[in-house]
């Protein structure tokens, strides 16, 4: 319940420069999670194109983002 | 990074990393080490440790007043948003495993050549909850390596640790010394520094 009250009180004061820094933050929590995911697919063989399906976004996009990061290694 | 640090540096870093999270930083800077260093003066040499301001709040509020604005949790952060970080957490351990959560804090944040975006602000995990150093750290580091090397030790004492910190010329410990009426040229001078 505290917690509850104290999202209301942070979104009642609607001060940008809380709201803003706070959606950045879950941005980068949500870049994080879908490495998890990425690789998780990845490791149980699935193929980039199924991975962008799913991620609703185009292959060649997972495939920028993902398979440099993942050193290449497929 | 650390791995050329003494027993008794090791302790000082691991206070450090414990004031910076405490304080609710993301990074470890040479701030965090100063604070660290003044409560276990007993670690460095009498000659600097006299050398030092005396009262280690009155280098908390130096470093209160020298950040810009408060910093903030990252999982206060997310409060804001509706998002409770520790039960991500959970969620991702009980799916992935602890080691996915361990990978995440030890992965290299990948920077592809896009100048059109900004340069990710963030070199640490939110889900590991990782601190990532500063670069005056890793300066202060390489000099405290030389300083060791100069004096014929295996590793890096706290004596060191201290004189690569006043050597990086802006690292805000030395802001902060100043400010608490310390001299970091004294200190330098006082173990041994070269170029003072």
């Amino acid at each position: 319940m505290q917690q509850l009250s104290s999202i209301n009180k942070a979104v009642d004061s609607r001060d940008p420069a809380v709201g803003l820094v706070a959606v950045a933050a879950l941005r980068d929590l949500v870049e994080e999670l879908e490495e998890l995911h990425v690789d998780n697919a990845r490791a149980l063989g699935w193929s980039w194109q199924a991975i962008a399906e799913k991620l609703g976004i185009t292959r060649q996009s997972v495939h920028k983002k993902h398979h440099v990061r993942r050193g290449r290694k497929g | 990074m650390f791995e050329r640090c003494d027993v008794n540096t090791a302790t000082v870093v691991d206070a450090a990393l414990e004031e910076a999270r405490r304080l609710g930083h993301a990074h470890l800077g040479t701030e965090h080490l100063l604070l660290a260093l003044l409560q276990r003066r007993d670690l460095l040499p009498e000659v600097a440790a006299q050398l030092l301001p005396p009262d280690p709040d009155v280098v908390r509020s130096a470093l209160a007043a020298a950040a810009d604005a408060p910093p903030q949790r990252d999982a206060d952060l997310l409060r804001v948003v509706g998002i409770e970080l520790d039960e991500v957490r959970s969620v991702v351990r009980a799916t992935f495993g602890p080691e996915a959560l361990e990978r995440l804090g030890r992965r290299r944040v990948h920077q592809p050549w896009q100048p059109w975006r900004r340069p990710s602000r963030r070199c640490s995990s939110l889900l590991a909850g990782t601190l990532s150093v500063a670069p005056r750290v890793k300066q202060a580091l390489e000099h405290a390596g030389r300083d060791a090397e100069r004096r014929h030790l295996d590793a890096i004492d706290p004596g060191a640790l201290l004189l690569g910190m006043v050597e990086v010329e802006d690292a805000m410990s030395n802001r902060l010394l100043r400010e608490s009426g310390a001299d970091p040229d004294q200190i330098r001078r006082a173990l041994g520094g070269v170029g003072s």
